[in-house]
């Protein structure tokens, strides 16, 4: 497998757009990664497309084409990848793929999503099928997504000991750090009062330690090393791209599912993710607690207290105490999210993945301004969606 | 005055029985995981002879963790009017499988992990002159 750079990304600002057609925003990020890499579209040999799930793509998912249509119809190979939240990370792969493969030496990965307000429901107009657990979780429990992130927040208090302030700090960090951010959406800064005082949602988790939904989108070009020095610009590395699915016997309880079988302790938690992540790792030739920075996906403040510990980058009960320790911000111990994260962004859930390799990019190249990471080498990037897709990069300099 | 009939909220995943209801999973006929709800195949990649029978669950569990819902979910679940925040949890049956399910206590300081919890049915919403009921867990 052959060395692979990332050499150029652009991103939208993440926000809601309700006059902008998601193709409007896709091609100013492609045409934004485009000149960050110094390339022209023709240069392009492959493309891998987020499929975006709630417009666009003639109605079938194919933003890969819809963009190419649009930029350049110069009829090289499109795969338009569906993987939900994971979707992003799973189109880098793609195009990690077939770069680090030798199939192609230039390849675009971009993804972009407009996002319906408010907490995700179940799809409009989907059927009342009594065998699709997604009608079950609605119909006769009512449990929405930010109520599973709480099941697992309550068990970790109960395991670790972990209270509503750990969780609230976080929220505070991500909305500091985030409005420091200027492509973030929520510039609004809160106090731990404030985060402990807004409206309880799925106890134990408040308002502001909940992300929201967002517009927004994300490329990236990666291409081999002959090419990267050809162009002659600097470019990042990739030192690993990895997917996974769910195994079986994990703990997890799993969005959309309403049981989990025969869990298990010793089966990796969250196994879509973390079994991407070890595998990230490995192939990276990087230790676990080695990594600069990482950024993950924290639907809810919880995520950054239990995710570091199932990779084994912490002790298990050891994120509690960074952050009792402000250890978590960009000049911290171990900075999490200092992009701001989820919670400063909003979720556009098709784009998170090339939403991460950005913001990576930048604090690798030493331009994330107060939020920057002294010294970043490495990073960790994670994402997870559902039907158990999960995805884990990692960034060098 | 005769009782309402009874409707459930979804076919196939309870024994309608208001006095002793059990939830319907599967089993696998070979490495005997359950499954809720029933399904068509065992998932267990190490277990090669895939079939499955219908089992039912025991009818106590306990309590591995909860949440509360704060705001009426959208349809198709059906939310009371006005919305009255209610108690979901996850219950550890014996049979090794964990089931997530309302709850009849909806205050967390009563609410303890490991608590024993009992299933059973109550109405959801009235539909046509049915009770509509679904499943839930009662504190022991």
């Amino acid at each position: 497998m052959r060395d692979v750079a990332v050499m150029g990304v652009g991103m939208h600002p993440w926000g809601k757009f309700p006059d902008k057609p998601l193709i409007n925003m896709l091609t100013e990020v492609v045409e934004a990664s485009l000149k960050d890499a110094g390339i022209k579209w023709k240069d392009l040999e492959a493309i891998a497309a987020g499929s975006s799930r709630f417009s666009g793509g003639m109605g079938w998912g194919l933003a890969g084409n819809e963009i190419a249509q649009m930029i350049g119809r110069s009829g090289i190979p499109i795969y338009n990848v569906s993987s939900a939240c994971a979707t992003g990370a799973n189109a880098f792969n793609v195009a990690y793929n077939l770069v680090a493969s030798g199939a192609s030496d230039i390849v675009l990965a971009v993804a972009g999503e407009k996002m319906p307000k408010g907490f995700i429901p179940r799809t409009p107009g989907a059927a009342d099928d009594a065998t699709d657990v997604d009608y079950i979780r609605w119909k006769a429990i009512g449990i929405p997504n930010p109520g599973y992130w709480a099941l697992e927040v309550t068990r970790r208090m109960e395991d670790f000991g972990t209270t509503e302030e750990h969780i609230a700090k976080v929220a505070v960090k991500s909305h500091k750090v985030g409005a420091e951010n200027p492509l973030s959406r929520y510039k609004k800064v809160f106090s731990l009062e404030e985060v402990l005082n807004s409206p309880m949602v799925n106890y134990p988790l408040r308002l502001y330690e909940i992300c929201a939904v967002s517009d927004g989108a994300a490329a990236a070009v990666l291409c081999s090393k002959e090419k990267a020095a050809q162009i002659g610009v600097n470019p990042v590395w990739v030192a690993a791209s990895a997917v996974a699915t769910m195994q079986f016997g994990d703990r997890q309880f799993r969005i959309p599912e309403v049981s989990v079988s025969s869990p298990s302790d010793t089966v990796a938690f969250t196994s879509e993710v973390t079994l991407a992540v070890r595998k990230a790792f490995e192939k990276a030739g990087i230790a676990p607690k080695e990594i600069d920075f990482i950024e993950l996906q924290d639907n809810c403040a919880g995520h950054e207290l239990f995710m570091p510990e199932a990779w084994d980058i912490c002790e298990p009960g050891d994120c509690d105490r960074l952050v009792e320790e402000d250890e978590t911000y960009p000049n911290g111990k171990l900075p999490i999210n200092p992009s701001g994260g989820f919670a400063a962004f909003g979720e556009a859930t098709t784009a998170m993945g090339l939403f991460q390799v950005a913001q990576g990019v930048w604090q690798l190249r030493g331009e994330a301004g107060s939020r920057q990471v002294e010294g970043a080498k490495t990073c960790l990037l994670q994402t997870l969606g559902l039907g158990g897709n999960g995805s884990a990069i990692i960034l060098k300099n | 005055m005769t009782a309402s009939e009874k409707s459930p909220i979804i076919e196939g995943l309870f024994t309608l029985d208001m006095e002793d209801p059990r939830l319907i999973g599967s089993r696998c006929t070979s490495c005997g995981t359950y499954f809720f709800p029933k399904t068509i195949s065992c998932s267990n990649p190490d277990c090669n002879d895939k079939r499955v029978e219908e089992a039912l669950l025991s009818k106590r569990g306990k309590l591995w963790s909860f949440t509360v819902q704060h705001y009426p979910p959208p349809p198709p679940f059906k939310a009371s009017d006005p919305f009255v925040p209610f108690g979901i949890g996850v219950v550890e049956f014996p049979e090794g499988i964990r089931v997530a399910g309302m709850l009849t206590e909806s205050d967390p300081d009563k609410l303890k992990i490991g608590m024993e919890l009992e299933l059973l049915l109550e109405k959801a919403y009235e539909d046509d002159g049915k009770d509509v009921v679904t499943w839930k867990f009662k504190p022991m």
